[in-house]
């Protein structure tokens, strides 16, 4: 289990546990005001922010402290689609808003990727964002049928999703990114950094179906499979694999299964 | 050291132009507003900056995309003392 999970999840997984959905668990007024005072300035504080770490002469070592910080408020975790899944089934309010890291590394103003949840029936997030015209105009109040079909989409775009925290352990964010696309995720340039875990799954690949042909290498983000011509197939380096599952959804001959992370000795401690 | 240097006045909403943030392979450039979000009070006056340069290789690629030439790759030799 991840760190988050031993200290939240009174022995599930974090993310699904039904409690940390519940805006009740904003208990402070410090959390409560996190998330308004994160989306009110986001995009210059995070401009700033790496243009600080870029002007130190070991950046690694700065983000690496920065991140560790981030535990209190704002941190994530890698997760596969059925995961997202039994997330949207818990949440009662879910709103889609255009993906705030785009807009800050590439200027794209409507990326609708960004899906905020909360399991009462408060509309915590709708009335935040709603007192910012612009992202209010670009809102969209989505069903959990229709989050499921998005969600699908990104999978088969080869989109990572992960799950973030607002005040930890209050969960109220799903993503869909790629290091490129991710203020966070942009923590991986500078020596593999990151405010995340990884999923609690790893990828393998079954040899007896695989055919070679790599599809599943062009879905993997972290470079974590190699292709062997010996074989002529493809492995899955389990050190490397963050559990995104995309490599599966990629593999057209459904070689590809996730595995428990915490049932590989080696890995159960890889994070 | 790598420096890149911007011409505010040349480049005015980043946000419609984009090529610099999409040309760089190192993803060195972030647009952000200079003006916060406030009740009733949507984010702006955007502005772009190198966040990044750490990563930057020096390759100006960037350079020939700008379509106002709003920006300049300066290169420093770093001295050998
Ligand atoms: S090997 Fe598959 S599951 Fe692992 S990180 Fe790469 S794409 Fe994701
Ligand atoms: S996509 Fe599937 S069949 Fe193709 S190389 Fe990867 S595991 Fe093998
Ligand atoms: S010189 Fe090359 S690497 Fe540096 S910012 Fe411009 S495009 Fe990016």
């Amino acid at each position: 289990m991840c760190e988050f999970c031993t200290q939240h999840g009174e022995g599930k997984i974090w993310y699904l546990r039904l409690e940390n959905y519940l805006e009740e668990r904003l208990a402070t007024d410090e959390q409560r005001q996190f998330p308004q005072n994160l989306y009110e300035n986001l995009e210059n504080w995070a401009a700033h922010s790496w243009a600080a770490v870029n002007a130190v002469d070991d950046p690694g070592e700065l983000v690496k402290i920065g991140f560790e910080e981030m535990k209190k408020e704002h941190y994530g975790q890698i997760l596969p689609l059925e995961d997202v899944e039994k997330i949207f089934d818990m949440s009662l309010n879910m709103i889609r808003i255009p993906c705030p890291c785009r807009l800050a590394l590439h200027g794209v103003k409507e990326h609708r990727s960004c899906y905020h949840v909360v399991a009462t029936p408060s509309n915590f997030w709708k009335n935040m964002f709603d007192q910012w015209p612009d992202i209010s105009a670009e809102l969209d109040v989505v069903t959990v049928e229709e989050a499921k079909k998005d969600f699908q989409k990104f999978d088969e775009a080869g989109l990572i999703h992960s799950v973030w925290s607002f005040g930890s352990p209050f969960l109220g964010a799903l993503c869909n990114c790629t290091p490129m696309d991710c203020l966070s995720m942009r923590g991986l340039f500078y020596g593999g950094q990151r405010p995340f875990f990884k999923a609690e799954y790893v990828a393998a690949i079954d040899a007896e179906k695989c055919i070679g042909c790599r599809e599943c290498m062009t879905f993997c983000h972290f470079g974590a499979i190699t292709y062997s011509s010996s074989s002529e197939k493809c492995m899955v380096r389990q050190m490397t694999c963050f559990g995104c599952g995309l490599c599966r959804t990629a593999c057209p001959n459904d070689a590809i299964t996730l595995l428990d992370r915490n049932a590989i000795p080696v890995l159960v401690n890889e994070w | 050291m790598i420096n890149i240097l911007f011409d505010d006045s040349k480049c005015h909403d980043p946000r419609d132009c984009r090529k610099c943030m999409d040309a760089c392979p190192e993803g060195v450039f972030m647009t952000y507003p200079r003006d916060k979000r406030e009740p009733g009070k949507a984010a702006g006056n955007w502005a772009i900056m190198p966040s990044f340069i750490k990563l930057c290789t020096g390759c100006r690629i960037c350079e020939d995309v700008c379509p106002t030439k709003a920006l300049t790759v300066s290169i420093v030799e770093e001295s050998v003392a």
